[in-house]
Parts: C-alpha cells; sequence; structure tokens
C-alpha cells in the first residue's frame, strides 16, 4: 500500500470521527438554541398578552362611564347649563 | 532500545494513534451500551415525542381611533389530568380549594364518583390570573397540569353590547384522517362577532416536538398545523359618540318609560357610522345580565314605519316633480278631514299652510293633499334612490331591507298612508341614510361600519335642487318655528324633522295607545357633518311626540358630538354676541386665551 492511499485512509477516518462528533455538537447546539427560541417566544407571547391586559386596563380606567361616575360623585362635577356655556368661533 | 525506536516509521505512529482512538471510541461504546445501559435507557423514557397545540387569540375589534372594543386575553385553566394522584394529598387539595373558593368537601365527593377521567376542568379553576397559577403551582400538587385559555373582554360593557356581540364556545367533533377528535372552539354568537367571525376566528396550530423529563420542549420535529392568529376589525364607530349615545337614548328612556329605542350617528360625509346605541341592554362580560331584548340591534335588525320624519321626502319629490312649489297654498281646515274614506288628523287647526308650512307643521292633510298633484312614480322612485326598502349591507346579522311596495301596487289608501309615512317600513339606520342623503344635496353614500372598506357613492346627485331647498329652508325651519324647537343646538345650525308614529300591532291593527317617537336630524347646516337618528318605542307619558320625547335626545348628543369631533360652530346665537361683548369678560380673557368651560 502505498504512502498516499494510507495517508487519504487516515484522512478519511478522522472526517469520519469529526463529523460525527460534529454532527453530535450541532444536534446540542440545535437543541440549547430551540430552548433559547422557547424561551424568547414565550416571553413574547406573555409580553403581548401583558400589552393587550394593559390596553383593556386602559380602555376600562379611561371609559367614559367610569370617569362621568368618578366626576359626578367624587369631585361633585356636572355639566354646567347651557346658559354657562361659551362657544366661539375661531 | 534505541535501535527499536530508530526502526519504528512515521506511519507506525499514526496507525497506533488511530488504532488507540478506535479503541477509546469502541471502550465508550461498550461502556454506554452494557455498563450504563440503565442509566441511559432511563433518559430515553423520560424523552418524550408528542403534538403539542400552538394555541393563538381571537383578532381584535377596535374603535375608529384604535380603542379596544373587544380583545382576547391568555389566561390559565386549571385541569385535573390525574384524579386518583390529585385526591392523595388530601391537605393540599383543601388549600387549593380555599385559593379557587371551592368546597373541597364537595369536590372530593365529585371526583370520587369519576376517578377514571383523565380530564377534568373546574368552573373556577377555569380563566386563572398567573398569581394565582403560581400559588398553585407552589403547592406542587399531583395531577393537575395548566391549559392555555383565552377570555374575551369588552371594556365598553353594555355601551357596546348589541353592537359587538358576543362569543360563543361549543365543543365540537373534528374527524381527521379517519380519527374524530373534539375541539373547543370558539365562535361569535351574535352582532359583529358574528358576521365577521371568518376574519377574527383564530386557527391553532398544532407541532410534533420532543419533551424531556422537566416538560421542556428540547426539539420540535415536525410542523402539522401552522397557527393563524385572528385578524384585528377597526371600525368607523366612535367610543365617545357611542358612549354619549347611549347615555342619553338611557337616560330618557327611563326617563320616560319607553320599552326600547336607538340611536344611529351617521358621518355624512363619507358614510362612517360613529355610533348605534340601542336600549336596553346587557353587560357581555357578565353573561347573567344577558337577555333577548336587550341583543336586539333595534337600529339595524328592525323596521318601523317613519310616520312624518318622511314628509321632507314627499316635499323633495314634489318640488322635483315641478307641479308644486314651496310657496303653493293648501287649506288644512279644520284640521280634521275625510280623504278617500279615511279620516286624516292634524295636532291642530294649521288652517292655510303652504308647501313648506306642511312640513314645517306637519301637517297630515297637507301631506296627502300635496301627494295628489304629482305621480306616485316620481315619489317612489325618490324613496327607493334614497335607499328605502333595500338592505344596505353593512355585514351585521338579520339586517333588515324594511318594506316598499311598487307604486304600482298602492291602492288609494296606501298612496296616502305613503304620504305620512305609514304602509313602508325603514330601520333606523336607513333612516339616517337617507337623511344624509338630503344632507350631501343628493349625492348617495352608503353606510359602511368597517373603516377600510370602499364605500359606495354617486358620481352624480339626483334630486339635487329639490334637497338643497328641503335641507336649507325647509328643516332649518322646522328646527326654528316647527315642531323640532328643542331640537335646537347653541352655536350651530340645526335641520331635521320630527316624528310620532302609531303601533301597528299584527292583526290587531294601529294601536291609539302606544306610538313611536322619532327625529331625524342634520348638523350643522352650513356643512353637515352629522346626521343623527333617535327612536324611543313606546314611551309612558301624557306627550308622546318626537318633539317632546326624541329632540331632545337629539339636541344633547348632537351638542356632545360636535364638541367631541371639535367641528367649529357655525351659527352664533345673540345670546352668545352678547355674553362676548360683555365688559366683565372682555376684561379678563382675550379670544385666544378663552376655553369653552367644560366639565363632565
Amino acid at each position: 500500500m502505498s504512502n498516499f492511499k494510507i495517508y487519504i485512509i487516515g484522512v478519511l477516518i478522522f472526517g469520519n470521527l469529526a463529523l460525527s462528533l460534529g454532527i453530535v455538537w450541532v444536534e446540542h447546539l440545535n437543541r440549547a438554541q430551540y430552548r433559547k427560541l422557547q424561551e424568547f417566544s414565550n416571553q413574547k407571547y406573555k409580553l403581548r398578552n401583558d400589552w393587550k391586559k394593559v390596553r383593556i386596563e386602559e380602555g376600562i380606567y379611561a371609559s367614559h362611564t367610569r370617569i362621568e361616575n368618578k366626576a359626578q360623585n367624587l369631585l361633585n362635577m356636572s355639566l354646567p347649563k347651557k346658559r354657562k356655556l361659551i362657544t366661539l368661533n375661531d | 532500545m534505541i535501535n527499536f525506536i530508530k526502526k519504528i516509521r512515521r506511519i507506525d505512529i499514526i496507525t497506533f494513534c488511530i488504532m488507540l482512538v478506535i479503541s477509546a471510541i469502541l471502550l465508550r461504546c461498550f461502556n454506554l451500551q452494557y455498563t450504563e445501559y440503565d442509566r441511559y435507557s432511563g433518559f430515553k423514557e423520560q424523552i418524550e415525542i408528542k403534538k403539542y397545540p400552538i394555541k393563538t387569540s381571537r383578532g381584535s375589534i377596535v374603535d375608529r381611533n384604535n380603542n379596544v372594543l373587544a380583545e382576547s386575553i391568555q389566561k390559565n385553566s386549571l385541569v385535573i389530568s390525574d384524579t386518583s394522584s390529585f385526591l392523595k394529598d388530601s391537605e393540599k387539595v383543601k388549600i387549593l380549594c380555599a385559593i379557587l373558593d371551592i368546597n373541597s368537601s364537595v369536590l372530593e365527593k365529585n371526583l370520587k364518583d369519576r376517578s377514571d377521567t383523565q380530564y377534568t376542568k373546574l368552573k373556577k379553576g377555569r380563566y386563572l390570573s398567573s398569581e394565582t397559577r403560581e400559588k398553585i403551582l407552589e403547592l406542587n400538587i399531583a395531577g393537575i397540569y395548566f391549559e392555555k385559555e383565552f377570555q374575551r373582554y369588552y371594556p365598553e360593557g353594555e355601551v357596546t353590547a348589541s353592537l359587538i356581540g358576543m362569543t360563543k364556545e361549543e365543543l365540537v367533533k373534528i374527524e381527521k384522517n379517519g380519527v374524530i377528535d373534539s375541539k373547543n372552539i370558539i365562535f361569535g354568537q351574535m352582532g359583529l362577532e358574528k358576521s365577521f367571525n371568518e376574519m377574527l376566528k383564530e386557527e391553532d396550530g398544532e407541532k410534533i416536538v420532543m419533551i424531556d423529563k422537566d416538560g421542556k420542549i428540547v426539539n420540535q420535529l415536525r410542523m402539522v398545523t401552522t397557527p393563524k392568529e385572528g385578524k384585528k376589525l377597526t371600525l368607523t364607530i366612535d367610543k365617545r359618540l357611542q358612549y354619549v349615545a347611549y347615555r342619553e337614548l338611557k337616560k330618557q328612556a327611563i326617563k320616560v318609560n319607553a320599552k326600547s329605542g336607538s340611536v344611529v350617528i351617521l358621518d355624512s360625509t363619507n358614510g362612517d357610522i360613529l355610533a348605534i346605541a340601542n336600549y336596553p341592554s346587557y353587560d357581555p362580560n357578565n353573561r347573567r345580565t344577558y337577555t333577548a331584548e336587550g341583543e336586539r340591534n333595534r337600529a339595524i335588525i328592525d323596521s318601523l314605519e317613519p310616520a312624518s320624519t318622511i314628509k321632507p321626502f314627499l316635499l323633495a319629490a314634489a318640488l322635483h316633480s315641478k307641479k308644486v312649489k314651496l310657496e303653493y297654498k293648501y287649506n288644512t281646515e279644520p284640521g280634521r278631514r275625510k280623504i278617500d274614506g279615511k279620516e286624516y288628523a292634524d295636532t291642530k287647526n294649521n288652517g292655510i299652510l303652504t308647501a313648506e308650512g306642511i312640513v314645517v307643521k306637519s301637517s297630515n292633510i297637507g301631506s296627502v293633499m300635496m301627494l295628489k298633484k304629482f305621480d306616485n312614480k316620481i315619489y317612489y322612485d325618490l324613496l327607493e334612490y334614497v335607499g328605502i326598502g333595500e338592505i344596505i349591507g353593512i355585514n351585521f346579522p338579520y339586517e333588515t331591507e324594511g318594506k316598499l311596495d311598487h307604486y304600482s301596487d298602492w291602492r288609494k289608501l296606501d298612496q296616502n298612508s305613503h304620504a305620512i309615512g305609514y304602509a313602508f317600513k325603514v330601520s333606523p339606520l336607513q333612516l339616517a341614510k337617507a337623511y344624509s342623503v338630503i344632507a350631501n344635496e343628493g349625492f348617495v353614500i352608503n353606510p359602511r361600519i368597517e373603516k377600510d372598506k370602499i364605500t359606495y357613492k354617486n358620481k352624480k346627485p339626483k334630486y339635487k335642487n329639490s334637497f338643497s331647498k328641503v335641507k336649507n329652508i325647509v328643516l332649518k325651519k322646522v328646527i326654528e318655528d316647527g315642531t323640532g324647537k328643542k331640537a335646537k343646538i347653541d352655536g350651530y345650525s340645526v335641520g331635521g324633522k320630527t316624528g310620532t308614529g302609531r303601533l301597528h300591532i299584527k292583526k290587531e291593527g294601529y294601536d291609539s295607545k302606544n306610538h313611536i317617537s322619532l327625529f331625524a336630524g342634520i348638523t350643522p347646516l352650513s356643512l353637515p357633518k352629522l346626521v343623527i337618528v333617535v327612536v324611543i318605542d313606546q314611551p309612558q307619558t301624557k306627550t308622546h311626540g318626537g318633539s317632546d320625547i326624541a329632540a331632545p335626545v337629539f339636541n344633547k348628543i348632537a351638542t356632545d358630538s360636535l364638541r367631541i369631533l371639535n367641528v367649529s360652530p357655525d351659527n352664533i346665537s345673540d345670546y352668545q354676541k352678547n355674553v362676548l361683548n360683555n365688559v366683565e369678560y372682555k376684561n379678563n380673557y382675550t379670544l385666544k386665551t378663552l376655553e369653552v368651560p367644560y366639565v363632565l
């Protein structure tokens, strides 16, 4: 067997080994990254849900019904009589 | 030894190294396969490959300013997957019951009867907040897990209930690849939730994943179905105007003890429906308040006889026929007269009225006399042109098309009835559309509820001169001198018409005791922006006319709506001019710094 052939066999064997280890390593990396992706997408989902909650809360707190009730009951405010209203043209 | 070392060739060293590595690998393989077999086969069992649902939410509904009207929020629902393990630790179950406010003995008794079930949901265990979920997780109870579920919220509650509607959850059996699977599906039960269901509905996905012993997804192997989130629906509704309309309608309906009522606010410039309020209503967030009456969107699905609110259209048709002019006179004396064998009456003896006066004073006798002067076809064509008897098509379930018989089918009495707004039917929304044609002096703009929808507008207006006269002269006079005085708004010009219809009961005919009060108005007249229709059904008061019951509601809604929309006043009254010239005001404020003093 010529030296050249032996070298080739050696390289192939090493290549094979490196590839096997590489596949295992990449698979591990893939799983680790996927886990991270899951975490981020969960976080994204949670933030989106929180955003929705905040918007609903805003809607409830800023609803005219609530503000009017608070203004009337807590601050004794009322709609001004027509004669007290002044409307101006620009 | 030295000789031996000298004899070793480089190739031998390489071969030795390779053999060493191969031996190491084989040794490790042996080690894994035999020595540590039990340990690693245990790991294998802990890794699970299974189908994993990907839940998505139903699309939200927002108003024209992007304020939320309906939104789905993700919540956690408790599922008991292994009843026998769950019941083992009764102390923990008791604590759980205390958190969920459930009677523990009743729960234990119920669960013992069905100990073999693998999926039990508790009513009070649904839609839990993340805080409650954390509390339960801390207990570390066996045999339970949490499922993601979406709860629909309606921040505006009863204000938008009859328009937005509600959703319903139903267990549906789905056949897939010969396997029957049951699934909870959320769909619109009523209102816009129902009609826009295809757009709003979500489609849950499914993927095949690898899950480790901690229940965490390690790897995604395959996506079975891609999830699709529901699309957002943007309405033309203005939340602020919707509230004002509902508030005033409810206030008046309670005050006059009315059976029901509706209000429609239309933007006459582009056909946008700014508000549709109905009374009675219910809170969609609390299903216990639900009633069939509250669900009914009367403004869209109910039709009624428009009574006197149709008289401006009769006059427009009369003017278009060129057989009637505004100044033509009609003798309506003595305020009660038999025509074609049937008696017609006015509220009082109006004497001799002009064609304009017939609408201003809302004379039934005058209207019947006026229609006799010209061809029914002209009147019918005009009614058809403004959209009466034709479905608007705003995509709302059970929208009514009203009723308008062909003029060739009108008998003599029918003809007279058509003149005073009977024998045909319109929905409050159709009436608003018809008035928007007057506001636009002949242009027909189809109302729309979906903001992105392109609406129909005709290029060439018909009846332009007639509608222009009716709008600028007649409707204005109705407010200034006629039946609509209570609809007058300070600072703005208003045109409108009152109506009082008798309630028609099937087989019994017209009820003389129960009435429907109506008002349809346009403001500001110089550059029309709002068309508002108010309908109050069966007010239980002595006065039941549209002028006393519906017109004041129009006044309040229009005043607030114009302020909210920042519409410039076009009619500063003498009173206000006097106030501006008042020394006290002049000294304290300049025009630039003076603001309209508005407080709630």
